[in-house]
């Protein structure tokens, strides 16, 4: 099954039952999934990353501190989206969790309508992110079916240098290069040179533009 | 030669030549004087006396060597008849004459040897040699004579023979074995010691014969060669040689050997000289003079090891014994010191048959403290008359324990003589006689606690502002966590109703959730409530009242509200509370108050573990001293080193959000009530907290 046929779901981890249970019933009443736990440690223990979801999380957790767990996510490579949760909030706090990446800081009590959208939010930018990382590693796959020759023609023809600069870079002829570059573009399932640059970049091969302000 | 030279030339004869001519005469006198000359050169110059006797015995010639040696002239000689007689030694006469005799018959005779007497008297040595003279034709002419004087060949042998005596005396007495070997080694001499060494009889048997044919072993044998032959190739002596021989009676004998080579006139080697010294008894005694040295030696060392051994002993004995004095000085003086310095006393009291006390003995602070002489007391019929009247049932009480024979600790006031009120602490202990006799003596120690006291009486004077003080602090704290206590249920409802109206949006709501969601929002709501009332009686409570309480009830009461919180914390709660527990005097609400606190603490702690390691008690027993006391234990991560030393500062807290109020908050109220509050260390996980509280029955039996 790939990610994207699995349903998402959204773990829910605070150390209140009633808090934990509450939440969970409130994702389950719009019609998504609800897992919760008590612990990070619970939580950890049960985690499966190929699965889309989010997570809402108590800042302030007995043990690991939901802010710990956001680290501790973020360095085993995790990229699961969090809503915090907290019943006294800070502003250091949040700035810390913000940093970290969280998609939104809930204050309790809060609105159900509030704590939904931050979870439906979490869940769109989980997709997104997936369908990027599969966009990668179709790319990279593609990628790997180049000969050497057609990687180091395809290097040079996305660094925006002419079939004549690379012909002679490589020492063959132009007519060769144009050959080597149609059979690159077409097993990269590239239809225009952006096409191209960008399925590169996508695969690694390439180093990605400087990052246009969003 | 004026003798000869002047001797007239006249004819021997004139019958020498019968009718010869005057020529040949001539030509023969010649021959004869020069015959004669010849004669007389020879006959007066030889150097011994040569005389001629006829046949008569009547001197015819004498050279002059006579006077030489005899000191009588050749005429006086001419004159005696019966030369050589008178010039010969009375002693040797009849030998001469003898001879002499002889020599007339026709006898020779050679070197005879005897003394001639000299004018002057003295001895002189001759050697007599003899011929008969006889004519051409045969006739005897008498004999001739020449005496040789050997006086010094005389002297040279006499002296010859005394040294020999002399040296065989010497050979024959020194203490030592002397032999001479000739070049063939065999020996050519030796002394008795010798001869007795090698076995034979007398020296003489041994001239002649070799070494291996003596009594030696073969071995010594060939080494006595080897030493002879070396001595006498290389020309040098051996000198002291020490060696170990059998002797010839089987002994075995330690000599020292000297080997010398013997030469001849010209140093051509003819043989060896051989001295040997038994130094078997010297050897012996030197060995015996080293055994009794060593001995000696041995018996110093081992008489100064000993003697050392013992000096060390004394020395350690000394630095022991001035140990032990410097340990009993300094005890003495440190409890010298003790009797005089501190505010306690220690005291026996005789106890007679009727209960009665009298004080045996007293340390000097009984004086200092009380201000009674403790013989002062002897007077009184009792020693109670001293203790402050409001205590008296205290004491009575106590002396009634004591007697029983309980060992008892008590407080109460004494009265000093001049009206001061001092409070002691007093430790007693009875004494039976003998196992279930009746108390007999008293053994106690007491201390002055009147500043603790007065300390306890200003402390609670200051007790009443201190709670409110307290209570203010609690206040903030509590707000604190009430706000968020209060605030998860609230949210959890809030929540929960929101939710449920979400359900019933939907075209066909799911009625279970619903029903749950509505179940939550009544319980959470009542939470919340909950939380609130426990404020509110808090914060009602502004003075504490002191009145008598049934701790059992008290605990009691808090159950519930523990174990609400422990559910909340998902946490298991366990009461056991032993149902002897003494009545005390305090404010009761204050008190649930701490043992709510510990309990929430407690629960906190626990707050990171799993479910089922969440485990809290809280256990109330009696003391031995009738005190009350209140054990809250959880399973959680316990006080670190520092938390634990700093858990009771105000402000202190490992908790986010806390305000650090709440233990010294707790402390100050269990203090008010004369209790304590303390953390009591173990090795398990977790914490447990400790309250004591005085029971009432301590105060007012």
């Amino acid at each position: 099954m790939s990610p994207e046929d699995q349903p998402a779901v959204v773990y829910v981890v605070d150390d209140d039952a009633g808090v934990r249970q509450m939440i969970a019933r409130m994702v389950r009443s719009v019609g998504l999934a609800a897992e919760s736990f008590e612990s990070v440690q619970a939580f950890l223990e049960r985690l499966d990353p190929t699965r889309p979801g989010c997570l809402v999380l108590d800042v302030r957790l007995p043990g690991e501190s939901g802010l710990d767990l956001q680290d501790h996510l973020e360095k085993a490579g995790i990229d699961l989206p969090i809503v915090f949760v907290t019943g006294h909030g800070d502003i250091p706090m949040s700035v810390r969790a913000m940093k970290g990446g969280a998609v939104d800081f809930i204050e309790k009590p809060f609105r159900d309508q509030d704590l939904l959208d931050a979870i439906h939010a979490a869940l769109a930018r989980d997709a997104a992110q997936r369908r990027d990382a599969q966009a990668r590693a179709a790319a990279r796959a593609r990628l790997d079916t180049l000969t050497p020759r057609e990687r180091q023609v395809l290097e040079r023809v996305v660094a925006g240098l002419l079939n004549k600069q690379v012909a002679a870079e490589l020492g063959t002829s132009e007519q060769t290069i144009k050959l080597h570059r149609g059979r690159a573009m077409r097993k990269m399932g590239a239809e225009s040179l952006a096409q191209l640059v960008v399925l590169a970049q996508l695969a690694g091969a390439v180093e990605p533009p400087p990052a246009s302000p969003r | 030669m004026p003798h000869s030279s002047a001797a007239p030339e006249r004819p021997l004869s004139s019958t020498d030549q019968p009718g010869g001519d005057a020529a040949q005469r001539e030509h023969l006198l010649a021959a004869l004087r020069q015959c004669r000359e010849r004669f007389r050169a020879v006959a007066d110059y030889t150097y011994d006396i040569e005389s001629w006797v006829a046949s008569d015995g009547r001197l015819l010639w004498v050279n002059p060597a006579v006077e030489r040696v005899t000191g009588y002239t050749v005429d006086e000689c001419l004159a005696m008849g019966d030369y050589p007689l008178p010039l010969i030694h009375e002693e040797d006469v009849a030998d001469v004459a003898g001879a002499l005799e002889g020599a007339l018959s026709g006898t020779s005779g050679n070197d005879l040897p005897f003394r001639l007497r000299r004018r002057d008297g003295g001895p002189v040595w001759v050697a007599m040699s003899w011929q008969p003279t006889f004519a051409d034709d045969g006739t005897g002419l008498g004999y001739r004579s020449s005496m040789r004087d050997i006086g010094d060949r005389k002297a040279a042998e006499e002296a010859l023979v005394e040294e020999h005596r002399l040296l065989t005396s010497i050979i024959a007495h020194i203490p030592s074995d002397v032999y001479w070997k000739g070049r063939s080694f065999r020996y050519r001499g030796c002394n008795e010691a010798f001869a007795r060494s090698a076995g034979v009889e007398h020296p003489e048997d041994i001239v002649g014969k070799s070494d291996y044919e003596l009594a030696w072993e073969q071995r010594q044998t060939d080494y006595f060669r080897a030493c002879d032959r070396r001595v006498m190739e290389e020309n040098r002596p051996l000198l002291n040689i020490e060696e170990v021989e059998r002797q010839a009676d089987g002994r075995q004998a330690v000599l020292l050997t000297s080997k010398v080579p013997l030469t001849d006139a010209e140093g051509r080697v003819t043989g060896v000289l051989g001295i040997d010294t038994d130094i078997s008894e010297l050897k012996r005694v030197e060995t015996e003079l080293r055994r009794v040295r060593a001995e000696l030696e041995a018996r110093v060392q081992e008489r100064t090891a000993e003697l050392s051994t013992a000096n060390q002993r004394l020395r350690r004995e000394i630095g022991e014994r001035e140990r032990a004095q410097a340990a009993l000085q300094v005890s003495e003086e440190r409890y010298r010191l003790v009797s005089e310095l501190t505010s306690d006393y220690a005291y026996a009291m005789a106890v007679d048959a009727g209960g009665r006390c009298q004080v045996e003995w007293a340390t000097d602070a009984f004086a200092r403290v009380t201000g009674w002489q403790p013989t002062g007391l002897q007077g009184h019929c009792d020693w109670i008359a001293f203790v402050h009247p409001a205590d008296r049932p205290v004491a009575e009480r106590r002396l009634r324990i004591l007697l029983e024979g309980r060992s008892t600790v008590q407080e109460f006031r004494v009265v000093t003589p001049d009206g001061q009120t001092r409070w002691l602490r007093d430790h007693a202990r009875p004494i039976r006689d003998g196992e279930g006799g009746r108390v007999v003596r008293i053994l106690g120690a007491a201390q002055n606690v009147s500043s603790e006291r007065q300390a306890e009486e200003e402390a609670r004077r200051h007790q009443a502002a201190l709670a409110q003080v307290a209570r203010l602090s609690a206040m903030g704290e509590t707000a604190a966590q009430l706000a968020h206590e209060v605030n998860q249920p609230l949210c959890t409802a809030i929540g929960n109703a929101q939710t449920a109206l979400r359900l019933l949006a939907a075209p066909e709501p799911d009625l279970d959730e619903l029903r749950a969601a509505l179940n939550d929002i009544v319980a959470f709501g009542e939470h919340g409530a909950a939380v609130i009332r426990r404020l509110r009686q808090f914060l009602q409570r502004q003075q504490p009242e002191f009145v008598v309480i049934n701790v059992q009830r008290m605990i009691e009461e808090i159950a519930a509200l523990a174990e609400a919180d422990a559910r909340q914390h998902e946490c298991r709660v366990q009461f056991e509370v032993a149902d002897d527990l003494p009545a005390m005097r305090g404010d009761s609400i204050q008190l649930q108050q701490v043992l709510l606190n510990l309990v929430h603490n407690g629960l906190e702690a626990m707050a990171a573990l799993s479910g089922s390691r969440r485990e809290l008690n809280l256990r109330a027993r009696t003391e031995d001293g009738g005190d009350i006391r209140i054990e809250v234990s959880d399973t959680g991560t316990g006080f670190g080193e520092e938390a634990a030393a700093r858990a009771f500062e105000p402000f202190y807290t490992t908790r986010p959000g806390g305000l650090g109020l709440g233990l010294a908050i707790c402390r100050s109220v269990v203090e008010a009530h004369r209790g304590r509050l303390w953390i009591v260390p173990r090795g398990d996980p977790g914490a447990t907290l400790a309250v004591q509280l005085p029971g009432l029955a301590q105060e007012h039996p």
